[in-house]
């Protein structure tokens, strides 16, 4: 009738392109990136190396609190950095007492400890006496604010229910006995571990989420935190600082590139926007 | 009895007691009386173990608006039976084979973890198609949010430090200031929120905390 047969414009394709596109691109794009197995630098930030310095002054024998403060949705994120923190503080033959500060994350130690199940033979890690499994004893602020005061009467069983006293952890009293915090929070609980641990002295690290950075960022300024992992970035730059190749470093292709594509479509966006959409607003 | 202690006079008074006990010897520093040992850590721990307990509730009303659900056919009824299903797994297995089980770390591991994370990853293609989409420079404000958008994309993306460094100083300029400010600004509001928040719940003004509803005169 009075329809006019319009041929392909490239300008309104850009204008208003399918999100199914995106969609579909960035998937193949990350499946790709994430299979090659590609080994390029990275830039190692100045948060990363101070992270980086504060593990490697643990001392033989000193005793560390690993904190999973994470949801199993946000594990996938840190989980690089969570097991490279863990393969110094093994390196450095510090007691390690494993604590979940969030209920979901019961079973992610064990994925951690299957991973680098090779260093703790190597380095003859014996339950009890160079480790321990809290499980789910930091419930709320309450238990960690009880914790930090009097820890023996805080926490008296380990995961699997026997008694502390069998343990390394029969010599900790309050927060001064802890050399380390290494917190891998998803969510706001570390609150408790700064107001009750960080505040009265007791040395604490991060590795947390992306949309965490911002809220950790002026901890760091202040001296609450000492240092923190931004993301599976920085748990990446802290693989590449040991020289081991994991999660983070198999990641970092694919998460450059997802970048760039991004900065593609929003770059087609604008180009559809002023050489379609802007003309035809004018009329 | 029951009256007295719904009353709003009562809940008030007990919180005051309890204010002044945690609240003045932390920093009066009174010789003999530890605040942490005494006051706060003990009504702290009574929280602690309290709390658990709404889990059961959480449990009890998770059931009974998925069966609400099933009857009614609701949309998406056979995802409540799914989790229902879950919910039922997770307690038999604790509850018959222990914590420290096979089962109880396959309903975690093969279920729960991979569920939450694909919750989380699907947010990645929402964000990527939305910056995409939403990111044009209409205006001078949008184009400003566009260029700072783009130095602070390229800077992220790890491989653009081996080539260039150009965008870093100026996307830590732009989380350091920008960021860093906006950031500060929302905490420290919260913060005094907070504490007038806290403050009103003392003077009697918010009777929401103390689970009191005020009587509306007619």
């Amino acid at each position: 009738m009075g329809e006019t047969k319009q041929g392909f414009n490239l300008f309104k394709a850009f204008a208003d392109y399918d999100r199914r596109i995106i969609h579909a691109t960035m998937m193949i794009v990350m499946i790709i990136f994430l299979l090659l197995p590609l080994k390029l630098p990275l830039i190692v930030s100045e948060q990363t190396n101070k992270y980086y310095n504060i593990l490697n002054n643990i001392k033989p024998g000193d005793k560390v609190l690993f904190v999973f403060d994470c949801e199993p949705s946000g594990f996938q994120e840190l989980r690089s950095g969570i097991i490279a923190t863990m393969r110094m503080l093994l390196e450095r033959e510090a007691k390690i007492a494993v604590i979940i500060g969030v209920p979901e994350s019961i079973a992610l130690p064990g994925i951690v400890i299957d991973t680098l199940q090779e260093i703790w033979t190597r380095k003859g890690y014996e339950y009890g006496k160079n480790y321990v499994y809290l499980g789910y004893a930091w419930a709320n602020d309450a238990s960690v604010s009880a914790s930090a005061t009097n820890w023996q009467s805080a926490i008296r069983k380990d995961y699997y229910g026997d008694p502390i006293t069998n343990t390394f952890l029969k010599d900790v009293n309050d927060w001064k006995d802890w050399a380390l915090i290494c917190d891998f929070p998803t969510a706001h609980f570390y609150s408790s571990i700064i107001n009750h641990y960080a505040l009265r002295g007791t040395p604490l690290i991060m590795n947390c989420i992306g949309v965490m950075i911002a809220l950790i960022r002026p901890q760091v300024d202040i001296g609450t935190v000492k240092a923190y992992l931004g993301s599976t970035r920085g748990g990446a730059e802290l693989e590449y600082v040991l020289g081991t190749y994991g999660p983070g470093l198999q990641s970092m292709n694919a998460f450059s590139v997802l970048h760039y594509v991004t900065i593609g479509f929003v770059i087609i966006g604008n180009i559809g926007y002023f050489m379609y959409t802007k003309k035809n607003q004018r009329g | 009895m029951a009256e007295l202690l719904k009353s709003r006079e009562f809940n008030l008074a007990v919180m005051i007691i309890f204010f002044c006990l945690t609240f003045f010897p932390y920093f009066l520093s009174i010789p003999g009386y530890d605040v942490e040992k005494n006051i706060s850590s003990k009504v702290q721990l009574i929280v602690g173990l309290i709390t658990p307990f709404t889990v059961i509730l959480a449990i009890y009303s998770q059931y009974r608006r998925g069966f609400n659900a099933f009857n009614k056919r609701q949309r998406g009824w056979w995802l409540k039976v799914y989790m229902l299903f879950c919910i039922a797994s997770m307690l038999i297995f604790y509850v018959v084979w222990g914590k420290l089980s096979g089962p109880y770390y396959w309903v975690t591991l093969a279920v729960i973890s991979p569920l939450s994370t694909i919750n989380y990853g699907v947010i990645f293609f929402y964000m990527a198609s939305t910056t995409a989409r939403a990111f044009k420079a209409r205006n001078l404000k949008a184009l400003l949010l566009l260029v700072a958008g783009f130095i602070v994309f390229m800077d992220q993306a790890p491989l653009t430090g081996l080539y260039t460094t150009i965008f870093n100083p100026v996307a830590v300029f732009l989380n350091d200031t920008l960021v860093g400010s906006v950031t500060r600004t929302f905490t420290i509001c919260s913060t005094i929120g907070g504490l007038v928040y806290g403050v009103r719940v003392l003077l009697g003004l918010e009777t929401g905390a103390m689970g009191v509803t005020e009587k509306k005169e007619a």
